[in-house]
């Protein structure tokens, strides 16, 4: 009997370790749990800490990427519209400075100087929110409404409709805050863009 | 003669235009899809890049090397970028500077919303990203990944390897 005990242990340990982690994120509708990350000034954020706040414009971006970089001048801009309407932009690293050296803490203070960025900018070490948030590529923005509920995820996906070009026709993000303003939910609520892929650590 | 020197020099001019487009050429997304579904058994490694994406250039040797490894094989490598279309001279000068040798194409279509999806449902946008086709096999297999070449090479054998 012990010894089926043992086994039906062993059993589940190596079943267990079999299952691969599920990179499923956040999906549209589900309520986000809060974080605490270390902005470029060295004071962590929450969303907690923005009492007044309708929402967040949640931006996975970094130094390196063209692509998000061509993007730095819309998601100033979006900041300053949409700061004062009840939804901010808050940027988050995902990238792991030891794999690109360039998105390292002290180069993001001095990206978030050179532009001067209204907005926090977050470091994620090990990918712990972006692997929640499941995101894949550089620039990729999450749109949250806060509820009753909590922060709930309306919307996923590209700034606006041109990653490449820089001269958008459809202002995703700008559509889908005028939606949740109306009372509606966003439509489109997911789209995709041409991005960078993340630079994820290395497993030792 | 003053005329004829003009004449001359036009046509030399359009010549190396005609040479320039044909090495860095435009494709849209249909006609990609209907040079893979006329493809018959020749197995097609369609790569996704863009010349700003620093792990797409570091992971082109390896695509160049299976395409050259395979030469005698139904095997077509192409190059598929996705620089906006008036970067066309700046892709060409790139492709020049490194000496590719496998077909270089641009995408030319401009919604993300039509053209990510389409090409995979499975696709972020991120790239690099893969796409491997063989019509004659109904295989179409895509991989949003940076490859070495021996995880390349896998992926190929893997698809010449199976039975209709």
């Amino acid at each position: 009997m012990r010894a089926i005990i043992v086994l039906l242990m062993v059993l589940s340990v190596v079943i267990s370790a079999n299952t691969p982690v599920s990179n499923e994120g956040y999906q549209i509708g589900d309520v986000v749990e809060d974080f605490s990350l270390k902005n470029v000034d060295g004071a962590n954020v929450s969303l907690a800490d923005y009492a007044d706040a309708k929402g967040f414009i949640l931006i996975f971006t970094c130094n390196t990427c063209p692509v998000a970089k061509g993007y730095e001048d819309r998601i100033i801009a979006l900041d300053k519209k949409y700061k004062a309407q009840g939804y901010p932009v808050i940027a988050i690293n995902p990238n792991d400075a030891g794999v690109e050296p360039r998105e390292s803490f002290e180069q993001m203070q001095q990206r978030a100087k050179e532009k001067e960025f209204t907005f926090p900018y977050l470091l994620d070490p090990d990918h712990v929110i972006t692997k929640r948030f499941a995101a894949t590529h550089t620039p990729h923005t999450f749109l949250l409404q806060k509820t009753n509920q909590g922060n709930v995820l309306q919307y996923i996906g590209a700034i606006d409709d041109d990653s490449r070009g820089g001269n958008p026709e459809t202002k995703f993000v700008e559509d889908a805050i005028a939606s949740l303003n109306t009372g509606n939910t966003p439509n489109p609520n997911v789209t995709k863009a041409v991005g960078c892929t993340i630079k994820w650590k290395k497993s030792s | 003669m003053k005329r004829a020197w003009i004449a001359m020099v036009v046509v030399v001019f359009s010549a190396n235009l005609a040479v320039a487009q044909e090495r860095v050429s435009l494709i849209t997304l249909d006609g990609l899809e209907k040079r893979l579904f006329n493809g018959g058994d020749t197995t097609f490694v369609v790569n996704f890049w863009a010349t700003w994406c620093a792990p797409c250039v570091a992971e082109m040797p390896h695509f160049e090397k299976l395409q050259q490894h395979y030469q005698s094989k139904p095997l077509r490598v192409l190059f598929v970028s996705l620089d906006a279309r008036k970067y066309q001279d700046a892709v060409l000068n790139f492709v020049n500077a490194k000496g590719l040798k496998n077909e270089v194409l641009i995408l030319d279509e401009r919604d993300e919303q039509y053209f990510i999806p389409q090409i995979s449902a499975e696709w972020s946008g991120a790239i690099p990203a893969t796409l491997f086709v063989n019509t004659g096999k109904g295989v179409r297999i895509f991989k949003e990944q940076e490859f070495d070449y021996q995880q390349l090479e896998r992926n190929y054998l893997s698809i010449v390897q199976q039975n209709q």
